[in-house]
């Protein structure tokens, strides 16, 4: 024990500095957002080399299980094609070239995961040199999983859906009703929808999908099914709790989902008086 | 006699106003501002403890953070001059680095010149390192921090001789 003050007593200009010197970057950070956002890119960076090694090493012990499940989503998207293949030989080929695909997918890798706390942030391993950039949703194998939130050259990181605060445009599959999704901050299988209208019906077990009221998901991504719903007295809107598809602690490979047409919707929006 | 440090913290507040109001007018060629409020850490007298020097070169910074919203550029360059200033003293001054006389007539006026020199540069090259943030503009930093070194320097030296006190 003695040493341990010995050797405050020793360093303790240096200690003072160390302390006074991070005052004074939160201060930075506090006042500008500019010196904000470049902090938490390196934080992110740094975060990100170290986190990577470990995960690594993880993934090859799961490799079997994720072979499973890779070899069902192919089934899946295989299956699709098809459907769409059916589709195609009956457009017109004019019909068909309209516009390019709205959405692009880019394949990434969740290096921490992170679901135990009131906000919460997942890493990944792409970055801006693969062309990830702010506000770009992240869907995995069965549903959306979040929003980039800052990145880095290599790395990105991402507000899960797990994250108070935070509110996602969701609809009713069977109809277009929407409402907006967001979470409590208690179980990470569950979330809540809020503002669905009483005059609508609402049975267990509805399949809920993202809306396209916002810039960052196509339409149609599934998210979770009714588990349960209520109706408070006097009340004009549904509390409904929706159970997950994504087992969101157990996640390992995702896809950033880009649109070609954000920054015109943004600027759309901006212009807007 | 008035002790020594209601003397220093009277003086600090006028640099740091007149800093303020003054200095940071003054633009030269649209591009350089004295940082006069240097001569604070710079006479603050070199035989006291360096704890309690931190940390005024820390709030000295502060203080002009809050009063010009920079984003923290001052204080986190206060608080590194403050804790290099010991080994700038040592390489410039020589054998009396830490005599509470270093900076009269009794060290070699190239020796103060080259101390009071080193004590701007590096605090002008952290400071402009701050505010761009960037990697990439290493020239620009440069480029800003000779320029508001020389402009400092001149002032401050003309400053410190003209209120030199007479041994």
């Amino acid at each position: 024990m003695q040493w341990v003050f010995n050797a405050i007593i020793r360093y303790k200009n240096f200690l003072l500095f160390l302390f006074l010197f991070n005052l004074g970057l939160i201060i930075s950070g506090k006042q500008s957002d500019y010196h904000s956002s470049k902090i938490a890119k390196t934080s992110l960076a740094i975060s990100g080399f170290i986190h990577q090694p470990f995960e690594q090493l993880n993934s090859y012990f799961n490799l079997v299980d994720e072979n499973k499940r890779l070899a069902k989503e192919n089934n899946t998207l295989k299956s699709l094609v098809l459907e769409r293949f059916n589709q195609a030989e009956v457009l017109s080929l004019e019909e068909q070239n309209i516009a390019g695909p709205q959405y692009y997918s880019l394949p990434a890798k969740i290096i921490r995961n992170s679901f135990t706390q009131s906000r919460n942030i997942l890493l990944i391993d792409k970055g801006s040199s693969n062309s990830i950039a702010k506000e770009m949703g992240v869907i995995g194998p069965k549903g959306i999983i979040g929003i980039v939130n800052q990145t880095s050259e290599n790395y990105a990181s991402v507000l899960s859906i797990l994250y108070r605060d935070l509110k996602i445009n969701a609809k009713f599959k069977k109809s277009n009703i929407f409402g907006s999704l967001f979470w409590l901050g208690e179980n990470p299988n569950e979330m809540q929808l809020a503002d669905i209208a009483s005059i609508n019906s609402v049975e267990v077990g509805d399949t809920l999908v993202t809306g396209g009221m916002s810039s960052y998901f196509p339409e149609g991504i599934p998210i979770g099914t009714v588990k349960s719903f209520e109706l408070p007295e006097n009340g004009a809107y549904y509390d409904i709790n929706v159970a997950l598809f994504n087992n969101m602690t157990d996640l390992e490979y995702v896809y950033v989902i880009g649109n070609k047409n954000r920054r015109e919707i943004i600027e759309l929006l901006e212009r807007e008086p | 006699m008035i002790p020594y440090y209601t003397r220093f913290f009277a003086i600090a507040f006028v640099l740091l106003i007149l800093q303020i109001l003054v200095f940071d007018h003054i633009d030269l060629f649209n591009y350089s501002n004295p940082a006069i409020y240097l001569i604070i850490l710079i006479t603050y007298r070199l035989d006291l403890d360096q704890f309690g020097f931190i940390a005024i070169g820390f709030f000295t910074g502060l203080f002009l953070d809050l009063l010009t919203q920079s984003p923290g550029a001052h204080s986190l360059a206060g608080v590194s001059i403050a804790f290099l200033r010991p080994a700038i003293s040592r390489f410039a001054l020589g054998a009396n680095f830490n005599q509470s006389n270093a900076l009269s007539e009794s060290t070699l006026w190239s020796n103060r010149m080259l101390y009071i020199f080193l004590m701007i540069v590096v605090h002008q090259f952290i400071f402009s390192m701050i505010i761009y943030f960037n990697m990439t503009h290493l020239w620009t930093i440069i480029k800003h921090t000779l320029a508001n070194t020389l402009f400092s320097f001149v002032l401050i030296t003309a400053t410190l001789t003209l209120f030199q006190r007479k041994t």
